[in-house]
C-alpha cells in the first residue's frame, strides 16, 4: 500500500515546466515575447521564510513547539521559539509525529518567490487588467485608503480582522513598503493555514461525520498539514486521487471515501472541482449544452471502476457487532467509532468493472456493457497534449493514470481551474464565472488574463500561497471595491468586488475582538486516537474489538468529540486543542471556524451566516436573513463581545472618552474614528450609553460585515 | 376547534389592520398591501374560469431529502420490485406501503401523483429541481414558490416573513429576486426564532438604535452595493419583528403536549406542527426537511425509522389542518429528489428519476385521488407523465399566481414559474 508521505516526492515530476506558456493570441504576441524572455519564475533560490510552528509529541509524551528544520541521517532537527535548535533521533517522536517529520522532509516547502519577480509578475497582470478597462472605456477604482487595505488584507491572508494593535501598528507605519510587508508577514502567519482551509473545507465538502461513527478527523488533520506545509496543490491533489487504505489509517484517504458510496457522484464533483468539467448532467444523459455525453461520463469515471471505497460486508459485520452481546459492556459511542471507519478502505481491485447504467440510451454502447478508461478532451485540447501520454506511461493502477493526467500542468483544465478559483478568492469575483464551469474558455470575462493567470500557476509550480502573493501585490487589488456587477463577464477588475466577510471571517473576527489573536494558535487535532483503530478484516471479531476498546478506554478516548447532538455540548472538544485552550463565554467556544466542529452545528452563528452544510461544493453563501440580525443584536455572540471582549477592556483602560472611542473604532473597523463620528460617540455617551453599548453599535454596524 | 379557528382569525385580521394604519407612515408595507389586494381580485375574477385557481392560501411543502422509494411509499408494487414491505388498503380507491399506515387513515384526504418524472439522479441537482421547478445551473440561482408569490402577490403578513423553511438553511432560495424574500430559516423546531429578545433595557435599546442609524448612514448610504441595501432591509424587518406579539406563532410551548406526541416528538413531526402555526399566523409558505431517504442500503431499517417519522407528522398535520378548517386553504406538498430503482437488492435501492411519486393535499386539490399509473414494475411511467416543473405550476395555480407571465431576471434572461411546466387540471376537484 502506498501512503500519503511517500508519494510527496512525486511532486518533483512536474518541475521542469519553466518554459511553458498559454498561448496568445497575436494582439498579445509582444507580451509573450516579455513573459518568455525574462522568465520571471521560478522562484529566487534564497530562503527566506520558515515553515509553519507546530508542537511535536515525543515517544514518551513530552510535547515541544518547534518548526521543522531538517531530517538528515535520521536526525531531526528544529528550531524552538527562542531560534535555538534542537536535534534528536527521529525514533525519540511518537510514531506520528516520525511520520511527520518525514513528510516535511518530503515536502519541504520551497522558497517563496523573490520580492522582485512577485512585483514583476503583479505589474504584468495590472498591465493586462488596465488594457482592458481601457479598451471598455472604463477607469479603475483609486487606490485603497490604508484603512480599508488593512481590513482587506488579513481577511484575505488570515480570515479576520486586525487587533486594534496590528491595525495601528499598519496605519502609524511610514514605510513605503508597508503594504508588501504586510502582505509577506501575513502569508508566513498560522493564521494563513486557517484561511486556506475554510476555503478548501467549503470547496471539498469536508464534513466531520461521514456516518454511524466513522470520523474524517484524520483527513482534516491531514489538508491542515498540507497546508502548512504548504504543499503544492498538484501534489495535494494527486495524493487524494491516488491514496490507499482506511478513513482512520490514512488522511488522504479521506477525500474519495467521502463519496464512497456513491462513486460516481465522486468522480463527477471531482471533476467539477479541479477542471471546472461541467459533466454532472453526463451522468445521467448526455449534457443539454455542452460538449459532454454520458458516454464521456463513464468513460472516464472507468478509471474509478477498479476502486472500492466501501466494504458493505465489513459495515454490516460492524452493525452485528455493534449488538453483540460480548461487547455489550463497551460505550456504544467508542464502539461505533471503532467499528465504522473500518469499512471505508479505499483498495484497488484488479480490473475496471463499471459498466454503462442498464437503462443506457445512446448507440455508442450498449445498456450494461462494461466501460473502458478513456480520458476527456476538451474542444481546445491539442492532439499532441503531453499530459495524455504520461497517463499511458504510468503505474498499472488506473486512479494513478487518472491523478497523473489530471494533476499534469499541461492537463487542458487543472490550472486553469485553480488559478481561476484563487483569483475568486482574492477579488470576489472569478475571471471565469462560475468557477465550476470551465469547459468553454471563450466565456471567461478577461480571456488574457485567465491565459496569464494560468502561466503563473504553473510557474509557481501549483504553490497557492506564492500565487496569492502576486495578486495581494497587484495594484487592481489594492483599489477600492466596486460593487457585485450584474453579469460577471463584463467586470474588468477596476478593483475587486465588494464582498460581505464569510460566515468563517465574521465568526473568526469575533472571536479576534473577544480572544485577540490568540486564538491563532489554537489548533484542533482530532485524528491521531482513531489511528489505533484500525483493524485488519480477517481480524474483525469481538476479541480484537474489545481488546482495542479495552486499551483505547485507558487511554483516555472520549466518545464522539463535537459529533454527538450536532455537537451542542463544545466543552467536549476542548481536550482536543494544542498550543492553549479556547476560552469560553456566553455558550461560545472561542475557537477559531477552522478548529472546530465541521460544518459547525446547525444553529452556530456559522451556519446562520452561510456556512456550508457540507453537502455540495461551493455552497457557502452571504446572503442576509433576519436570524443574522437576531444573533448580532441579541445573541450569545453580541453577550461576549460586550462583556468579556479584548477589545472592550483596551477601550476601558483609556482615560479620555474619545480615545476609548478611537480604541473601538480600531478594533471594530479597523480605522479611526472620524471628527464627525467621535463627536456623536461622545455625545451618546454623555447621554448614558457605556463603552459596551458602542461595541454593540459597532459590531452591528454594515460596515463591520463589509469589506468595501 | 373550528370555532377557536375563526376567532383566531379575527383576531389576527384586527391586529392586521391595526398595524397596516399604523405602519401606513412608513413607506415600506404600502406598495405591498396595495399589490397584494390588486392580486386577490385578480383571483377572483380568474377563479371561475380555472378550477383550483387561488385556493391555497398557503403551501407547506415537505422536502423528504435523499429520495424516497415510490413502490416502498404511495406506489407499492408486487413482482420482482416488491419491497420489504406489504400492501396496504386505504380509506381511499388506492393503496400504500404498509410502511405508513397512518397515511393510509388519512388517504381518503390527499391526491398522491404516481406519474412523476425527471430526468436528474444526482441528489443537489435532483434536490434544487424540486426546490425551484429549474435545473441548475451555474449562473443563476432559482427562487422558490414562497419568493415567486412574494414577488407577485407582495408579503403575507407585515410583520412576519412570507416564507420559512424548517430543518434546513435559506440556501439563497429568494433566487434571483431581493436577499429580502429569502426564507427565515427555523433550523431547530423546538428553539423557534433564536435570539428574538433584546437583551438590553428598552431605552438603551432604542438609543444604541438611534447612535447605529447615525454612525451607519455614511458607509450603507456611502456604498451602493446591492448586498449592503438588502443588510439594510434585512436590520427594517427584523427591528419591526422584534416589535411585534407575532412572535408567538414561533414558539411550539404553546401547543398542548399531547398535540406535540401525536406529531411525534422529532424534527420532521415538530417541523410539520410549527408550519401549522405558521399557516395560522399568516406565513404563506413554509418548507418543512426531513434528511436520511437515500436508502441504497437497508430500506427497511430506514423506513421503519424515517419512514415511520414522516408517515406520523404528515397524517397529524393533515389531520390537524382538517380539525381546524385549514385544509381547504393551505396545500400540503410532500415532495423529494427522485424515486428509487425498482430492483430491489435485498437491501437498498439506486437512485431513479424516471418515475417517482409526490403527494398533495389540500388548497383545491382532489380527496381520495390517484394521479397517473407507473408501468407494473415501477420502473417507468405508463399514463399522464407529471414534470417537476408541471408539480411547481400545479403549486403556483393554487397559489393563484401568472404562470403564463414571464420576469425578467436581473441578468436579463426570462423565466416563468416551473420552466413553462403545465399545471395538472385533472387533480383540482
Amino acid at each position: 500500500m502506498k501512503f500519503t508521505f511517500l508519494l510527496m516526492s512525486s511532486m518533483l515530476v512536474f518541475s521542469s515546466i519553466s518554459s511553458i506558456a498559454a498561448p496568445f493570441n497575436k494582439k498579445w504576441k509582444d507580451r509573450e515575447d516579455e513573459l518568455n524572455d525574462k522568465k520571471p519564475l521560478p522562484a529566487d533560490p534564497s530562503p527566506t521564510s520558515a515553515p509553519e510552528w507546530y508542537t511535536w509529541t515525543a515517544s514518551r509524551g513530552e510535547t515541544l513547539e518547534a518548526r521543522f528544520k531538517a531530517l538528515e541521517n535520521g536526525i531531526v532537527t528544529i528550531e524552538k521559539r527562542d531560534k535555538t535548535l534542537a536535534r534528536f533521533p527521529l525514533n525519540r517522536l511518537n510514531e506520528a509525529d516520525q511520520k511527520f517529520a518525514e513528510a516535511c522532509k518530503a515536502a519541504k516547502p520551497r522558497a517563496p518567490l523573490s520580492q522582485v519577480v512577485v512585483n514583476q509578475a503583479a505589474a504584468r497582470l495590472d498591465e493586462t487588467i488596465n488594457l482592458a478597462l481601457k479598451a471598455n472605456n472604463e477607469r479603475a477604482n483609486p487606490k485603497t485608503s490604508d484603512a480599508v487595505f488593512v481590513r482587506r488584507i488579513y481577511i484575505d491572508t488570515i480570515g479576520r480582522i486586525p487587533t486594534e494593535t496590528e491595525a495601528r501598528e499598519f496605519l502609524d507605519d511610514s514605510s513605503p513598503q508597508k503594504r508588501s510587508n504586510l502582505i509577506n508577514n501575513l502569508l508566513n502567519s498560522p493564521g494563513y493555514t486557517m484561511g486556506m482551509y475554510n476555503w478548501l473545507a467549503d470547496m471539498l465538502r469536508i464534513k466531520d461525520d461521514y456516518g454511524k461513527g466513522a470520523r474524517a478527523f484524520l483527513y482534516e488533520d491531514w489538508l491542515k498539514d498540507q497546508i502548512a506545509m504548504n504543499v503544492p496543490w498538484n501534489a495535494v491533489v494527486r495524493d487524494m486521487l491516488t491514496a490507499d487504505g482506511k478513513l482512520n489509517q490514512n488522511g488522504a484517504a479521506g477525500f474519495l471515501l467521502r463519496d464512497a458510496q456513491m462513486p460516481l457522484d465522486g468522480v463527477s464533483n471531482l471533476l467539477t472541482t479541479f477542471l471546472g468539467a461541467n459533466v454532472s448532467c453526463a451522468q445521467c444523459h448526455d449534457h443539454p449544452f455542452s460538449d459532454w455525453s454520458q458516454h464521456d461520463f463513464y468513460s472516464i469515471a472507468a478509471y474509478f471502476g477498479a476502486t472500492d471505497g466501501f466494504h458493505e460486508n465489513v459495515f454490516r459485520k460492524s452493525r452485528m457487532l455493534l449488538k453483540s452481546e460480548e461487547l455489550a459492556s463497551v460505550n456504544k459511542f467508542v464502539l461505533g467509532q471503532i467499528l465504522t471507519p473500518n469499512a471505508y478502505n479505499l483498495v484497488d481491485l484488479p480490473k475496471n468493472q463499471l459498466k454503462f447504467p442498464v437503462d443506457y440510451k445512446y448507440k455508442d454502447a450498449k445498456p450494461g456493457q462494461l466501460t473502458t478508461p478513456s480520458l476527456i478532451r476538451w474542444s481546445d485540447t491539442s492532439d499532441n497534449n503531453p499530459a495524455y501520454d504520461v497517463a499511458k506511461e504510468s503505474s498499472d493502477q488506473l486512479r494513478n493514470q487518472f491523478a497523473d493526467w489530471m494533476v499534469h500542468p499541461e492537463n487542458p483544465r487543472f490550472a486553469t481551474a485553480i488559478a481561476n478559483r484563487m483569483w475568486k478568492k482574492v477579488f470576489g469575483l472569478a475571471v471565469q464565472e462560475p468557477v465550476t464551469d470551465i469547459d468553454d474558455l471563450s466565456l471567461a470575462s478577461n480571456q488574457e488574463l485567465l491565459k496569464q493567470i494560468t502561466t503563473y500557476m504553473k510557474q509557481a509550480q501549483f504553490d497557492l500561497r506564492e500565487f496569492q502573493r502576486i495578486l495581494f501585490h497587484t495594484a487592481a487589488y489594492q483599489r477600492r471595491a466596486s460593487q457585485t456587477p450584474e453579469d460577471p463577464k463584463n467586470y474588468r477588475f477596476a478593483g475587486p468586488i465588494i464582498r460581505r466577510m464569510s460566515a468563517e471571517q465574521a465568526w473568526d473576527s469575533i472571536v479576534t475582538l473577544v480572544s485577540g489573536d490568540s486564538a491563532d494558535n489554537i489548533l484542533l487535532r482530532r485524528g491521531d486516537d482513531l489511528q489505533k483503530t484500525v483493524i485488519a478484516d480477517d481480524d474483525f471479531n469481538s476479541k480484537t474489538i474489545k481488546k482495542v476498546a479495552t486499551e483505547m478506554q485507558i487511554n483516555g478516548m472520549r466518545p464522539g468529540p463535537g459529533v454527538k447532538n450536532n455537537g451542542a455540548n463544545a466543552r467536549l472538544m476542548v481536550s482536543f486543542y494544542e498550543g492553549g485552550k479556547p476560552d469560553m463565554h456566553s455558550g461560545l467556544l472561542l475557537a477559531r471556524a477552522s478548529e472546530i466542529q465541521q460544518p459547525a452545528p446547525e444553529n452556530h452563528f456559522l451556519r446562520l451566516f452561510g456556512q456550508s452544510d457540507r453537502m455540495v461544493s461551493d455552497t457557502n453563501t452571504t446572503d442576509g436573513s433576519v436570524p443574522q440580525m437576531l444573533q448580532l443584536m441579541n445573541g450569545p455572540v453580541q453577550d461576549a463581545v460586550t462583556k468579556y471582549s479584548t477589545a472592550l477592556r483596551s477601550a476601558n483602560k483609556q482615560k479620555a472618552d474619545s480615545d476609548a472611542i478611537t480604541s473601538l473604532y480600531l478594533s471594530f473597523h479597523s480605522r479611526k474614528p472620524t471628527a464627525d463620528e467621535t463627536t456623536k460617540a461622545v455625545a451618546a455617551l454623555k447621554d448614558g450609553l457605556k463603552l459596551e453599548d458602542l461595541a454593540w453599535v459597532l459590531l452591528n454596524s454594515r460596515e463591520f460585515l463589509f469589506l468595501p | 376547534m373550528k370555532s377557536d379557528h375563526t376567532k383566531l382569525n379575527e383576531v389576527t385580521r384586527r391586529m392586521f389592520v391595526e398595524r397596516m394604519a399604523k405602519s401606513a407612515f412608513g413607506l415600506s408595507l404600502l406598495p405591498c398591501f396595495s399589490q397584494q389586494s390588486f392580486a386577490q381580485e385578480h383571483n377572483q375574477i380568474a377563479n371561475k374560469a380555472k378550477p383550483g385557481f387561488g385556493k391555497a392560501r398557503a403551501v407547506i411543502m415537505l422536502q423528504l431529502s435523499g429520495g424516497l422509494s415510490q413502490i416502498d411509499s404511495f406506489d407499492p408494487k408486487t413482482g420482482a420490485s416488491k419491497g420489504p414491505g406489504s400492501i396496504l388498503s386505504t380509506k381511499a380507491d388506492f393503496q400504500v406501503s404498509s410502511f405508513l399506515p397512518e397515511t393510509a387513515k388519512i388517504a381518503d384526504k390527499i391526491t398522491v401523483i404516481r406519474s412523476m418524472t425527471a430526468k436528474v439522479g444526482v441528489h443537489d441537482q435532483a434536490r434544487y429541481l424540486m426546490r425551484t421547478g429549474f435545473e441548475r445551473r451555474g449562473t443563476v440561482m432559482h427562487p422558490t414558490l414562497g419568493a415567486w408569490a412574494e414577488k407577485y402577490l407582495g408579503p403575507s403578513h407585515p410583520t412576519l416573513p412570507s416564507s420559512v423553511c424548517v430543518n434546513r438553511p435559506a440556501n439563497s432560495g429568494n433566487g434571483f429576486f431581493s436577499a429580502t424574500m429569502s426564507p427565515l430559516p427555523i433550523l431547530d423546531p423546538d428553539e423557534g426564532l433564536k435570539n428574538s429578545i433584546a437583551k438590553a433595557d428598552s431605552s438603551v435599546m432604542q438609543k444604541r438604535l438611534a447612535l447605529l442609524n447615525q454612525m451607519d448612514n455614511k458607509f450603507s448610504g456611502g456604498v451602493s452595493d446591492p448586498n449592503v441595501t438588502s443588510y439594510n432591509d434585512f436590520y427594517e424587518s427584523t427591528l419591526r419583528l422584534m416589535k411585534g406579539k407575532d412572535l408567538q406563532c414561533f414558539d411550539l410551548g404553546n401547543e398542548p403536549e399531547e398535540l406535540r406526541n401525536k406529531y411525534g416528538k422529532n424534527k420532521f413531526g415538530q417541523g410539520c406542527l410549527l408550519a401549522r402555526r405558521l399557516v395560522e399566523g399568516g406565513v404563506r409558505y413554509i418548507e418543512v426537511e426531513s434528511g436520511g431517504w437515500d436508502m441504497h442500503k437497508d430500506i427497511e431499517g430506514g423506513m421503519e425509522d424515517r419512514g415511520a417519522e414522516f408517515d406520523t407528522a404528515f397524517a397529524a398535520l393533515i389531520s390537524d389542518l382538517d380539525s381546524r378548517g385549514l385544509l381547504e386553504s393551505t396545500m400540503v406538498v410532500v415532495a423529494t429528489e427522485f424515486g428509487r430503482k425498482p430492483t430491489f437488492d435485498g437491501s437498498g435501492r439506486g437512485h431513479h428519476p424516471l418515475v417517482f411519486s409526490c403527494v398533495l393535499a389540500g388548497g383545491g386539490a382532489k380527496a381520495g385521488y390517484a394521479h397517473g399509473v407507473s408501468d407494473a414494475a415501477g420502473g417507468e411511467v405508463a399514463k399522464d407523465p407529471v414534470t417537476v416543473g408541471d408539480l411547481h405550476a400545479t403549486v403556483a395555480h393554487a397559489f393563484g399566481l401568472p404562470i403564463e407571465k414571464a420576469v425578467v431576471s436581473p441578468s436579463g434572461r426570462p423565466f416563468n414559474i416551473g420552466n413553462k411546466g403545465k399545471p395538472v387540471a385533472a387533480i383540482f376537484a
